[in-house]
């Protein structure tokens, strides 16, 4: 029931190469070549992003908050280049259906289903949903197929996204930083 | 095809939003709070094992305030504890009979975090099963596998059916690995009990007892040892003796003896099928109350 939404989702994820060992996922952000990834994805300024077709682009690393556990890359997008359609990270309830997608431990595209867990901490998404290594970096949408978060890191066996909101507000400070400097 | 499937999370955010309004976090140990459910008008049922301390326990309601709390009563043996709580206005929980469920139902456990609202895990009933005794010796009703993830505070919490019913309550100290759920026919009977009583009256013989097999196949349990002036010994039981049945149902093993004094067993006549010397005797035992604190 969950195949052509996943197929969807598969569309706007991308594969990062930016370790010595291992990828880790990203999302494609929007028409002009940018990339949402985990800061902890990134280990150096150069890396190779994957397409879902499998074209390998050179990508520039733009900016990166550890804290945040957030980075944004930019490629030159050739087609086909289809950004995720952005959801509202803001409004979830507990007991909702989320999908993650990513490439967890090499497997390209891999779906996974679950829930929001709770919505008691405003800066991060709990999902009760189960993720491994290489899914961090990957898509957390809603059933509508909207980007809801950026998977992170598990605590305690939750699930824990970085929310589309704070992206957004990671995003619009790297680029009013750029221009200052 | 997206439109199903927003309805179906639809469905179980408002299982979990309708769920939530019987669901407590109980502060009665260090760390995390567990989870509780306001089962009957000022009475909230949790697991027994989260009581670490039983005085100035507290617990937040759907409504965020947080309450005192007393204990009324805590059997081990069901991993179930009563509280009470002074407190009107709030939901009662609405219970969902185990008698239709079925491997694969949907199902989530709730849990609440302190003042930080509701919590919850998404899976299905991985097994339902006949009555059982658990290995701290209490009775329960049925036997209820939930396929959910226990995170830390989903102790006490409920297991409720996709429609915001109460199945059971969800423990993890009952088994070696994998999480029970309690189910409800058992909470309603040991809270019975806990509310009038404080504690669960277990049946005693005062006898102790080992297998024996005889020559021709049958089993029994022999007599090692009797309690004077305890249930048995005032029956006129002897060391030696050999239970082969009790009100008609062979007993081989001490695990067949604990499932017949389970439940309300304390002062209702035994009758008792033996063999002394080779020759076979029945005895009418009334089973007394086993001391507390002791074997």
């Amino acid at each position: 029931m969950f195949e052509i939404l996943a197929e969807t989702l598969r569309r706007s994820t991308v594969q990062i190469y930016a370790r010595r060992h291992g990828a880790g996922s990203g999302v494609i952000w929007n028409a002009e070549g940018l990339v949402v990834t985990n800061a902890h994805v990134i280990e150096s300024r150069e890396c190779v992003v994957e397409t879902p077709d499998g074209r390998k682009l050179e990508a520039v690393l733009v900016k990166r908050d550890a804290r945040r556990d957030l980075a944004v890359l930019r490629v030159s997008p050739a087609a086909p280049w289809e950004p995720a359609a952005l959801g509202d990270s803001r409004n979830l309830r507990a007991g909702q259906v989320v999908l993650a997608v990513g490439n967890p431990l090499g497997v390209s595209g891999a779906v996974t289903t679950g829930i929001i867990h709770a919505t008691s901490r405003k800066e991060w998404i709990q999902a009760d949903i189960s993720l491994a290594p290489g899914n961090s970096g990957g898509m957390l949408a809603d059933t509508e197929g909207r980007l809801i978060g950026i998977n992170s890191m598990i605590y305690q066996g939750i699930a824990l996204a970085v929310p589309t909101h704070a992206i957004a507000l990671f995003l619009a400070r790297a680029f009013a930083g750029a221009r200052a400097a | 095809m997206a439109n199903s499937l927003t309805e179906y999370s639809n469905a179980l955010a408002d299982a979990v939003a309708r769920g939530g309004t019987v669901v407590v976090a109980v502060h009665a140990r260090e760390r995390i709070a567990s989870s509780g459910v306001l089962w009957r008008p000022g009475v909230v049922i949790t697991a027994d094992h989260t009581i670490k301390c039983e005085e100035e326990i507290t617990v937040t309601l759907p409504d965020n305030r947080t309450v005192p709390a007393t204990l009324a009563g805590r059997d081990s043996g069901t991993d179930i504890a009563v509280l009470r709580v002074d407190v009107a206005g709030v939901d009662a929980a609405r219970i969902a009979s185990h008698a239709t469920l079925q491997a694969g139902s949907m199902a989530l456990a709730l849990g609440r975090r302190g003042e930080n609202g509701i919590a919850a895990s998404f899976g299905v009933v991985s097994a339902v099963g006949g009555p059982w005794r658990t290995w701290r010796g209490g009775q329960m009703e049925c036997f209820i596998r939930p396929d959910v993830n226990m995170y830390p505070g989903l102790s006490g919490g409920p297991l409720i059916d996709v429609e915001g019913r109460v199945l059971g309550i969800n423990t993890p100290a009952l088994t070696r690995n994998l999480p029970v759920t309690i189910p409800a026919v058992t909470i309603d009977r040991v809270t019975d009990e806990l509310l009038a009583k404080g504690h669960i009256a277990r049946g005693y013989l005062g006898i102790g007892l080992h297998p024996v097999q005889f020559p021709d196949g049958r089993g029994g349990l022999i007599i090692l040892s009797v309690e004077p002036n305890g249930p048995a010994g005032s029956a006129g039981i002897l060391i030696g003796d050999v239970v082969l049945a009790l009100d008609g149902k062979p007993v081989g093993d001490t695990e067949d003896v604990q499932t017949h004094l389970a439940g309300e067993s304390v002062g209702k006549p035994v009758n008792a099928s033996l063999l002394r010397g080779g020759q076979p005797f029945n005895v009418s035992i009334t089973p007394g109350e086993r001391p507390r604190g002791g074997r």
